[in-house]
Order: C-alpha cells, then sequence, then structure tokens
C-alpha cells in the first residue's frame, strides 16, 4: 500500500468514523432524549380506539307493530386527492345538497385530504348521490331513530337526539336500556399482532301496552274535535282501569319526532303528563268519594242549594249561578252543583279532604314510565298559597293544578273498585333473549269497593239524566265533565276554558276508562258540550276495536264467563 | 526403511490433524446450518402464524364490517316493512278496496249458548250408530219386519 492509498484509506476511515458516531449519538438522542415522545408516537400510530355501537333498541306496540326503529342519516365526503373530474362532480351535486356549485367546488379542489360537503342528508338524498356512482364520494352512515308511523304517538315515544341521547319520552326513561352497552377497546393494528373483535351489547326492545289501532282512532277523534271546535289543543287518554296499563295516549298539536330540532321547544313535552290544568268540576267525583268513605254523607245525604255558599268568606256560586233547592249527592253530581261540592267539603273539613285528595295521588308523580311527568300542585293548609277558601274551590276543582293522567288515574280508582293503580306503557322489555313482562301494581286503595260502586252508580245517574252527549248506545256509561277556567297573570280567563269528561264503560264491570280534554275550545266552553260528544264518539270505535260487545249481550251469562276466562 | 517411516509418520500425524480439523469445520458448519435451518423454520412458522393471526384478524374485522352492513340493511327493510303497514296507508289501501269502517250497526253480535263448551256438556256421548247397507228388497222387508216385531220378543211394546 503506498502512501496516497495510505491516507485514502485514513480519510475513509475517518469519515466512516464520523458517521458512525453521529449515528450513535443520534441512536442516544432517540433512546435518551426523544424516547418518551417516540414511544407516544409509536402508540399513535399503531393502536388505534375501536368502539363498536350497539343498535338501539326498537319499539313496538302490544301487537308487535313496529313504531321506531333503528336507520341511518349520511354523511357526504369527498377526498379531494383522488378528485380528477371536480366540475362534474359540483355539477352533478350542487342540486342535490341544496347548495351552490362553487362551494362544492371549491371543497373539491381544497388541499385537505378530506372534506365534509354535508354533514347529515337523508337516507333518500344518499340514495340520489349514490346513483351518480362516484366513486370518489363518500356516504358514511349516522346512526338515526325512524319512525314509520310518522306523527303517531309522537309525545309517548319521545325523540332521540344526534348524540344517540332520548330526550323526551319513553325514549328518555328507557334511555338506559334502550342504548344498549358501547364496547371500546384500545387495539394494536399492526398486522403482526392479532385484531381481537369488539362486540357492543344490543339495546333492549320495548313492547308498549298502547295498541297502534287504539291510538290511530284517538288521535283521529282528537284532531276532528279540534278542527270542529277551533279549540287550541287536546289530550285524550285510554286506560284500562283494571291494571292501569294505557291503551292510547295522545295530545295535539304534535310534532314529527324525525325532525325533533324543528319543534317548539314547548311541544317536545307530552302534556298528558307534564302539563297542569285546573280539572274543574271532575273533581267533584273525588270531593263525593271522599266524602262517602269518610261517612261525611251518604248518597241520600241532602242539603239546601241558595245558589251562593261562603267559604272563608268568598262566595262561591253555581256554574250557571242558579240555586237548585233542596238536593241529595245524586242530584249534586247529575248537576254539577259547585254550591254543593264545597258544602260537603267543609263538612269533611280540611284535613279529611286533603288526606283524601292525596290518597288519590293529587300532588306528587305517579310514577309513570315516560319521561318529565310532573306532580300538579295541591296547596294544603299551612302553606303560603293556601287560604280556607281553597277547601271550597278545591272541591269544584279549583285553585288546585293536576296532570290529565293524575285525573283519569284518580277517578280510575272508582272505577277500580278502589283501587289506584301505577299507569304504565311498556309491557315488556326484551333485552339479551331474556323477557321482562311488567305486572300491574297498586299505589293504594284510596276508597272501599262499596264507595267505589256508589259513586259508579251516581255517575252512571249523572250521564243518563243529564250529560246526553255521552251516552253510547247499548252500554252503560259512568262519567262526569269538567269546565275549568283557566287562570292566567293571577286572575281567570273571562271566556276561555278547558272542557273535559272522564268516562268509563261498561259501568258495572270497567274495561276502559278515557279523558278527552279540550283546550280552549271556541265553539262551546262546556265539557258537557265538546268533550262528552267526543268521548261518545271515540267510545263507539273502541267498543269495536277492543271486542266489548253491548251490555245485553256481554250479560248474558255465557259471555260474561267466557270473557272472565278470557280475561 | 525407518527414515521412509519416519517420513511417513508425521504425513499421517498431519494428514490426521488435516483430517480432524475437516472434521471439525465439517461438524461447525452442519452444527451452523443446522442452527440456521432451525432459525429458518421457526422465523417461517413465527411469520406464518403472524401472517395468519392477521389474516384472520382482517377477516374478523371484515366480516363484523358485513354484520354491520347487513344489519344496517336489516333495520332498512324492518323499516320499509313498518312503513307498509302504517295505518293511514293500509286505510287508503282498504278504501281503494272498498272497505268501510265497522260502526256499531253494522255489527252483529251472534250468541252461541254453551260455548265455550263447559265440562259437563263435554263429556263423550253414544256415537250414532253406523249405517246399513242393504242390497235387495228382500232383505229390507226382513229388516223392516224384525224392527217393527223385534220389541215383542224383548219383551217390550208401545
Amino acid at each position: 500500500m503506498n502512501p496516497s492509498q495510505q491516507r485514502r484509506l485514513l480519510v475513509i476511515c475517518a469519515g466512516l468514523f464520523i458517521a458512525i458516531v453521529v449515528v450513535i449519538l443520534r441512536m442516544l438522542s432517540f433512546q435518551l432524549l426523544s424516547a418518551d415522545q417516540i414511544a407516544d408516537l409509536s402508540r399513535t400510530i399503531q393502536l388505534h380506539n375501536v368502539t363498536a355501537r350497539p343498535a338501539r333498541g326498537i319499539i313496538q306496540d302490544r301487537n308487535g307493530a313496529v313504531l321506531v326503529v333503528n336507520g341511518s342519516d349520511y354523511q357526504v365526503g369527498v377526498s379531494p386527492t383522488f378528485i380528477e373530474n371536480s366540475e362534474e362532480i359540483a355539477t352533478d351535486l350542487a342540486p342535490i345538497l341544496g347548495k351552490p356549485r362553487h362551494e362544492i367546488l371549491g371543497a373539491l379542489n381544497s388541499d385537505e385530504t378530506f372534506v365534509v360537503l354535508e354533514g347529515r342528508v337523508s337516507p333518500d338524498v344518499a340514495e340520489l348521490i349514490r346513483s351518480l356512482n362516484y366513486d370518489q364520494v363518500q356516504l358514511d352512515p349516522l346512526p338515526r331513530r325512524m319512525y314509520p308511523q310518522g306523527e303517531l304517538l309522537c309525545h309517548v315515544l319521545g325523540y332521540v337526539d344526534f348524540e344517540n341521547q332520548g330526550g323526551s319520552g319513553l325514549e328518555g326513561y328507557y334511555q338506559v336500556e334502550l342504548v344498549g352497552v358501547v364496547a371500546s377497546r384500545l387495539m394494536n393494528i399492526s398486522p403482526l399482532t392479532e385484531q381481537i373483535g369488539v362486540i357492543a351489547r344490543e339495546g333492549a326492545d320495548l313492547v308498549l301496552t298502547i295498541d297502534r289501532t287504539v291510538q290511530y282512532a284517538v288521535e283521529e277523534h282528537l284532531k276532528r274535535v279540534i278542527e270542529e271546535t277551533g279549540a287550541e289543543g287536546g289530550t285524550i287518554i285510554v286506560m284500562d282501569p283494571r291494571t292501569g296499563a294505557i291503551l292510547a295516549m295522545a295530545s295535539l298539536p304534535c310534532y314529527r319526532p324525525y325532525d325533533y330540532y324543528d319543534a317548539d321547544e314547548e311541544l317536545l313535552l307530552n302534556p298528558a303528563v307534564s302539563k297542569q290544568y285546573e280539572p274543574g268540576s271532575v273533581m267533584k267525583l273525588i270531593t263525593m268519594a271522599a266524602a262517602l268513605d269518610s261517612g261525611t254523607v251518604t248518597p241520600q245525604t241532602t242539603y239546601e242549594d241558595t245558589g251562593v255558599v261562603f267559604v272563608g268568606g268568598i262566595p262561591v256560586y253555581n256554574w250557571d249561578r242558579a240555586a237548585y233547592g233542596t238536593q241529595d249527592m245524586t242530584g249534586l253530581l247529575a248537576h254539577s252543583l259547585n254550591v254543593g261540592a264545597a258544602t260537603i267539603a267543609t263538612w269533611m273539613g280540611p284535613d279529611t279532604l286533603y288526606n283524601y285528595f292525596q290518597r288519590f295521588g293529587y300532588s306528587r308523580p305517579l310514577g309513570i314510565d315516560v319521561m318529565a311527568e310532573t306532580g300538579g300542585q295541591l296547596p294544603l293548609p299551612g302553606d303560603a298559597n293556601w287560604t280556607e277558601t281553597n277547601i271550597g274551590t278545591n272541591a269544584f276543582g279549583q285553585g288546585l293544578a293536576v296532570t290529565p293522567l293524575q285525573m283519569l288515574s284518580a277517578v280510575s280508582a272508582l272505577a277500580n273498585e278502589g283501587y289506584l293503580m301505577q299507569p304504565y306503557l311498556v309491557q315488556e322489555i326484551h333485552k339479551d333473549g331474556q323477557v321482562f313482562t311488567r305486572e300491574p301494581t297498586i299505589i293504594s286503595r284510596p276508597v272501599s269497593k262499596q264507595t267505589a260502586y256508589q259513586l259508579t252508580a251516581m255517575a252512571v245517574n249523572a250521564v243518563r239524566t243529564e250529560v246526553f252527549g255521552a251516552q253510547l248506545e247499548g252500554y252503560t256509561v259512568a262519567g262526569k265533565t269538567g269546565t275549568a277556567q283557566i287562570p292566567e297573570g293571577g286572575i281567570y280567563h273571562p271566556s276561555d276554558t278547558i272542557a273535559s269528561f272522564i268516562g268509563w264503560l261498561p259501568a258495572d264491570d270497567p274495561e276502559l276508562i278515557v279523558i278527552v280534554k279540550i283546550d280552549r275550545p271556541k265553539t262551546s266552553p262546556w265539557g258537557s258540550t265538546v268533550a262528552a260528544p267526543a268521548f261518545s264518539a271515540l267510545a263507539e270505535d273502541l267498543v269495536i276495536l277492543l271486542d266489548i260487545p253491548p251490555d245485553e249481550i256481554r250479560l248474558q251469562r255465557d259471555i260474561l264467563a267466557a270473557r272472565t276466562n278470557r280475561g | 526403511m525407518s527414515a521412509h517411516v519416519a517420513r511417513q509418520r508425521p504425513r499421517t500425524r498431519k494428514d490426521k490433524r488435516r483430517k480432524l480439523l475437516w472434521l471439525t469445520e465439517a461438524q461447525a458448519a452442519l452444527g451452523w446450518a443446522v442452527l440456521l435451518a432451525l432459525a429458518a423454520v421457526l422465523g417461517a412458522i413465527y411469520l406464518h402464524q403472524t401472517s395468519e393471526i392477521a389474516r384472520v384478524g382482517r377477516t374478523v374485522q371484515s366480516l363484523q364490517y358485513q354484520t354491520d352492513e347487513v344489519k344496517r340493511a336489516n333495520s332498512s327493510l324492518e323499516l320499509d316493512i313498518a312503513r307498509a303497514q302504517s295505518l293511514p296507508r293500509l286505510k287508503h289501501q282498504a278504501e281503494q278496496m272498498k272497505f268501510v269502517p265497522a260502526v256499531s250497526d253494522n255489527i252483529e253480535y251472534i250468541v252461541v249458548h254453551n260455548y265455550p263448551p263447559s265440562q259437563e256438556s263435554t263429556e263423550l256421548i253414544d256415537p250414532l250408530p253406523e249405517p246399513v247397507v242393504i242390497d235387495t228388497a228382500a232383505e229390507a222387508v226382513l229388516r223392516a219386519l224384525a224392527a217393527r216385531f223385534g220389541d215383542l220378543t224383548r219383551g217390550e211394546s208401545e
């Protein structure tokens, strides 16, 4: 090796040495100085959080008709780097997405790796986009609740927001059961590691006590009554008084649960359980039940109706300001006399009266399985807003507030031998292959069987002699009307009322009880002329739908036995 | 001779040593070869296993994706079915087929007494006698006479 070669070798060795030193230093810097950072980077690249979202449970009516299912909206996105024919795509997408063409073109030509053209489009729009056959346009499904029956049962079902959170109704109350359990796992996506499946626990399905056909009939009748009377809205609930199972629950105006975000916030509440009103004369049933059960009066007890009675220094008048002379308790109910109701309330005294009111479930939620139930208002002696006058006014349904469901449930105790049943909407929960069935629950027994029978007989007489509009040919109907004034700003509205009727049939063995409540009817303010005929028309359909034969057929011994066995 | 022997001995020793060395090298090479082969086999097994695991993992993921797609399609079908069975649609179709809503006047209740049958009435009664086939007129006459006067022979009479 000559000196020149030796020098060159030396230079090469030096170069290699320096390179090795640099590599070693760099390795040391990786290992010592940036170790954590690089480890994090490695984890970020390799580890991926895989989340499996369960399908939300579906909701069916008592006969298995599907009321709510899962569907998808779609997110429309593109990766601009893969777009070659942006002009053509923009031209086609603009009318479908309802966006200016230049806006879409700008997105298609952007430098971003991924651009969302529309955050959420309906399945129909997605289908139109799919039919264009552009592979570059990506449609990512986004879970969405679908309501194949449209607005039917809107308040009861409630809505689900874009975060899969039930916002009202059953969707809100049964959120935990319906939503299932999300499965999430941090997984290494390296091809050299095992890929474990992530499986979520599916949401439970609900089977309701609601009969879809009955619900449809109820909503149709409610629509018709509201149109015919020019009312602002209304509520109808149909319940089986023997169990507390709700067969139909409708309130109008309604909203489309699919487009819940377009609805007024007020509409999202279920008026049947969330809105309070002064019930008016329907309350006389409860006052009378308390008076009979406490032994204060008997059906034959009489009082002298002079057309006015002073309670707490304030005069109480009859609805027509007339005097009815000597009246027994049956007459009091039949003529719906405020003076009589206030009189027997004063005979009972506040302790007895309010004790019974509370036993009937007023002033607290009944615990129905639907979101946002309210308990109403019942001022009690000692409360700041209670005066002695309340004894008189509360007796005929003024100065207290109830929900339509509370009023219906309280009266249903009279139709059910004195037992107050807890109302419920979900009959079965189907979860993980198991079926959980709801059993009827007794809340309390506010009055005796005898009192319940006496009240029923008096309510039958009231319908038979005074509320002709509520009668149904071939059936014995028990019931009571209510015409309630509406408090606004501390005083009662001079003309607007809430007209209502609660009726049950067959009176001797009730299979259904119905409340019809119409808000601010324009054609007539009275429950007897607005709500009672609506009840009768609805009941005519219900006896057919629920297979309740007329009394003359039903009361035949053979039929009774057969129906008892069936029940 | 002895010189020849003396010359041969170291050659033999050298040969032996060379042979020994060769054997040692061959054994070493064989050892290395075996080691390499083992490493190769193990490596191949490892690679096969890991790639198999990865392949199965991807298959699982793909099947999960398919499951999701099928679930989505199923939900879509459920929705279509439910929409097809919605009451406004059924009502419209029924009206097109000239159906009208039933009202109570249209309904006639028929009372079938003793239905469902009570336990007493479900007791078995004697079955009807089998009909008799009569082939000739003579046989018919004989049977008629027997029926007419048979009671006499049993000690019974009308």
